[in-house]
């Protein structure tokens, strides 16, 4: 293990922290902020920018990145930017209790989307750009980003890429690993920018759009009303974002496919195909379950359970609707959905559907191998074999998430009203939703969850968002030895 | 540059590692993923696992904007093939590892016209190698440049050496100066560009240029110790053992051949004239006596398995042979067995293909003029053109960069002493040699 190499790198992460800040220190300018938050902003970004700089000059040094040392910079990184992320919430008196300040930049940061906020609207805007910010930072990965643009990272570069990115997917587009990130970063980048006009088109500010695009993109849910989308009370905007939430939970390859002029790859992936399928059952069954026991028309039903049903299952976390009076059976397939999640590759949260996939097709040959023992049957995704070795962590991964959830939801249940709660709560965090059910439900918010609880609803983001083993290798002993 | 590599073995592992540091954008191929996982995990390349040869797989790997196809699989013909694809897709530089022997000197099927620039006979350019040491005995390395006529040669300077009295201004034999070049020692670590005051010392590797008329006497003069090897033994009676001792069989020493399966054996003797074969293991003690081992006789061990390679030199070593050689095909190997001082030589058959593909790399109107394996930088062969920077210049009016020297000049099939006052004409072929440090600024100076 190198420290100086890993420490080089977190440096200038930091140091792209702190530009995000100088940018909201300079929105909050612009609108006029009052004193605290302006002062707080300038004095995080001046702090994160000094630190990293002095911790990039301290930490030069001639040994490159190793492929062990890739998946450090991720947790280093990922502990850092939560620290420092914290700053702007801390000095501004928006969120005085640190424990409260971290959760919320972990929120953002993951793209999750629980607030422990109540009122939004009069923050001041310099702070909600900052929130929105994270959102845009964590969504494609910030490390990423460095991966993307600073020459210095190279063979480590691809562990970082591998650490960041979301579920298990053909991850190398072009030989150089900086070059994929600029790829994907691009693309990324573009969707919001075409989101922020057409939010615009539809009567938002500017600073509204931009916000927003920023949440919808990075499937994250942070808006900059109390009220959320519903605030804004237009059918074409919501459709804007349920088109948006949508692409940003896709896998990010098929989109550059797509940009290159094969239209057609969408079609192809069976993980979209399978994903689409499930938006549009979802979808119809919802519709038909409220419809007369909440809703009297049928437009009505099918506009609210497209919207609250898209922004679950990409794991965004806008609200529109209090989906947590409908039925029973309604809600359970929300929880269903915000448990599987959005596409590998994508911004979305969840166990992503390529490994919802790939355990159908598991148990689909065990059946198999019931009547016929001596069959040999490959599990295969798009007509490629998966390895036996790809397959294995697939299910671990599932197991893991799925023990984690229950064990998770025990814990957290004394600082949680009932377990419905803390049960959604727990999933809800972990896929990086957002709004859970019952006391965590969409109009409610996180505020109210003891420090213990919070840390725990902090630990269980991260886990999703880094996908488990980045995290947990740290806790191997194997992984400390040389 | 886009390069895809064909084949993930040794050779396509290192030149994988140098073109990444050398920051070209990599693909490698490889039908085995085993290979491609640790290449991927070391390096930030694109690994694709497939057929080499199959125009499908091709097409994924990006063929069409490759600039250059390296395939070096172990199959000849997924050599060629991946070349003849690849110049159908418009790659302008394909480079193909191919070890049959009819594949290349047939004269009426020239690979050269299926779309292969570079055909890189592994077995053959070891043996060569070899040949260059073991014909020049004491050298720690020659190599031809200019179709033969001009030697370049790295010798280990001894304490009895004439070298050692005076430098290079007051040598102590003034009439070598005329004919015989000096381009660079290396000391310890450290790459010396000789210049008029630099003095020689006990254990620096000297390299210098001239006709191969002029070297050997001088390396009689600079060493008049060392010993002609008078029996060479070869063990190892696979094509690279072949194709040694044919071309040892030019020179005057007894050249024995072990190999230890009859029919193998039977073919050796077969092909070969004057080499005496033997059948017996090389590593039995009984077969090394009876062939016999003296303080004049040269051990080459070129057996497919690196450890018999090695123990066989260890045993004829302890037997006293006067010079022992290996070849080594794990690269790992070479520098241990080089600090250990265990032997001689190593030889590493895919170290040696991999300089001749750098080089090929380089370009067009520059090219590698020789290959010498431990002396860094390079040696190139530069043609002078019509209009050039240099054309019609004296050699002293020219501001080379540090670590620059005209090594010689050949015009009109003559070799020339690059002495000052020659002046570049058009035509000229003109060898240089450019120091590490100097490389990056190669590009300046052969650019208009």
């Amino acid at each position: 293990m190198n420290l100086r190499p890993i420490l080089h790198a977190v440096a200038f992460m930091l140091m792209v922290l702190g530009l995000a800040m100088a940018a909201s220190f300079g929105v909050s300018m612009l609108y006029g902020d009052p004193l605290p938050a302006r002062k707080a902003l300038g004095a995080s970004a001046l702090l994160s920018l000094a630190v990293g700089a002095l911790m990039a000059r301290l930490s030069h040094s001639e040994t490159e990145l190793s492929r062990r040392d890739g998946i450090l910079v991720v947790t280093i990184g990922w502990f850092i930017a939560c620290l420092f992320g914290a700053l702007p919430y801390v000095l501004s008196g928006v969120i005085p209790d640190p424990v409260g300040a971290v959760f919320e930049t972990v929120s953002g940061f993951t793209t999750t989307g629980a607030s422990v906020l109540a009122v939004i609207d009069p923050l001041p805007k310099g702070i909600l750009f900052w929130r929105a910010l994270t959102h845009f930072l964590g969504g494609m990965g910030v490390l990423v980003l460095c991966v993307a643009i600073l020459p210095f990272i190279r063979t480590g570069g691809m562990q970082i890429f591998r650490a960041e990115m979301t579920g298990p997917t053909r991850d190398r587009l072009t030989p150089r690993i900086a070059n994929t990130a600029k790829l994907l970063w691009g693309i990324y980048t573009l969707l919001c920018v075409i989101e922020t006009l057409l939010l615009k088109w539809g009567g938002m500010t500017w600073f509204d759009a931009v916000c927003h695009s920023f949440a919808t993109v990075a499937t994250g849910g942070f808006s900059t009303r109390t009220s959320s989308i519903a605030a804004f009370n237009s059918v074409y905007i919501e459709i804007v974002v349920i088109v948006f939430m949508l692409l940003g939970a896709i896998n990010f390859n098929l989109h550059l496919a797509a940009l290159r002029g094969n239209v057609l790859a969408y079609f192809r992936d069976s993980e979209w195909r399978c994903y689409l399928s499930i938006w549009l059952a979802s979808g119809l069954f919802i519709a038909w379950n409220i419809w007369r026991t909440v809703y009297p028309e049928i437009h009505e039903a099918i506009h609210h359970s497209f919207f609250s049903m898209t922004s679950l299952f990409t794991t965004t976390g806008f609200c529109t609707v209090d989906f947590d009076r409908w039925p029973i059976a309604s809600k359970l397939v929300l929880l269903l959905l915000m448990v599987m999640g959005g596409c590998a590759g994508s911004t979305a949260g969840g166990i992503k559907q390529i490994r919802v996939v790939a355990v159908i097709k598991n148990i689909y040959r065990e059946l198999k191998l019931f009547t016929h023992p001596n069959a040999v049957i490959s599990i295969k995704i798009d007509r490629h074999v998966i390895g036996e070795e790809v397959n294995r962590s697939m299910l671990t991964f599932f197991l893991l998430y799925l023990a984690t959830i229950v064990a998770m939801s025990l814990a957290l249940n004394p600082y949680m009203p009932d377990i419905m709660s803390s049960f959604s709560a727990v999933i809800a965090t972990m896929g990086g939703v957002g709004p859970g059910l019952s006391a965590v439900g969409p109009i409610q918010n996180y505020g109210f969850v003891a420090s213990p609880g919070k840390i725990m609803l902090i630990f269980c983001m991260l886990l999703g968002r880094l996908e488990f083993y980045t995290l947990l290798v740290l806790c191997s002993p194997g992984f400390w030895r040389k | 540059m886009r390069i895809l590599i064909i084949g993930a073995g040794n050779t396509g592992r290192n030149l994988a590692i140098k073109f990444c540091e050398e920051r070209h954008d990599v693909v490698v191929v490889d039908v085995k993923a085993e290979p491609l996982q640790e290449l991927e995990a070391q390096l930030d390349v694109l690994t694709i696992q497939g057929e080499g040869a199959n125009p499908r797989l091709l097409e994924d790997a990006g063929i069409s904007k490759s600039d250059m196809l390296v395939a070096v699989t172990d199959s000849d013909e997924v050599n060629i093939l991946a070349c003849v694809f690849a110049r159908a897709a418009g790659v302008e530089h394909k480079v193909a590892r191919v070890s049959n022997a009819d594949y290349i000197h047939h004269t009426q099927f020239d690979l050269k016209a299926l779309g292969v620039d570079l055909i890189i006979n592994q077995k053959e350019e070891c043996a060569q190698d070899l040949f260059n040491i073991l014909r020049m005995p004491g050298a720690v390395e020659t190599a031809d440049m200019l179709d033969g006529k001009v030697l370049a040669v790295g010798l280990k300077v001894h304490m009895d050496s004439p070298l050692l009295m005076g430098s290079l201004k007051g040598f102590p034999d003034s009439r070598w100066l005329s004919v015989i070049r000096f381009i660079a020692v290396i000391r310890g670590k450290e790459i010396i560009v000789p210049r008029g005051d630099t003095q020689f010392m006990i254990g620096d590797d000297i390299y210098f240029v001239g006709r191969p008329e002029d070297i050997t006497p001088f390396i009689n003069w600079a060493w008049p110790e060392r010993s002609i090897f008078q029996k060479v033994i070869v063990a190892g009676g696979g094509n690279l053992g072949i194709h040694l001792a044919a071309l040892l069989e030019k020179t005057e020493s007894q050249i024995i051949l072990i190999e230890s399966d009859e029919d193998r054996a039977n073919y050796c003797s077969g092909i070969l004239n004057k080499t005496m074969v033997i059948r017996g293991n090389a590593l039995d003690q009984e077969t090394i006596e009876n062939v016999g081992i003296v303080n004049t006789t040269a051990y080459v061990a070129v057996t497919g398995n690196d450890e018999n390679n090695i123990i066989g030199c260890l045993v004829a070593g302890k037997l006293g042979a006067s010079f022992t050689a290996a070849q080594v095909n794990k690269p790992e190997y070479v520098p241990i067995i080089n600090n250990l001082s265990l032997l001689d030589r190593a030889v590493n058959p895919h170290l040696s293909m991999m300089s001749a593909i750098l080089h090929f790399v380089r370009g067009k109107n520059v090219k590698a003029a020789a290959v010498l394996r431990e002396l860094p930088g390079e040696l190139l062969e530069v043609v002078i053109p019509e209009k050039g920077k240099w054309t019609g210049k004296a050699i002293k009016d020219i501001t080379f960069p540090d670590g620059v020297v005209i090594a010689t000049v050949l015009r009109d099939k003559v070799v020339c002493a690059a002495t000052g006052d020659l002046e570049f004409t058009a035509g000229d072929r003109v060898v240089i040699y450019c120091a590490p440090k100097a490389a990056g600024k190669l590009d300046s100076l052969f650019k208009k």
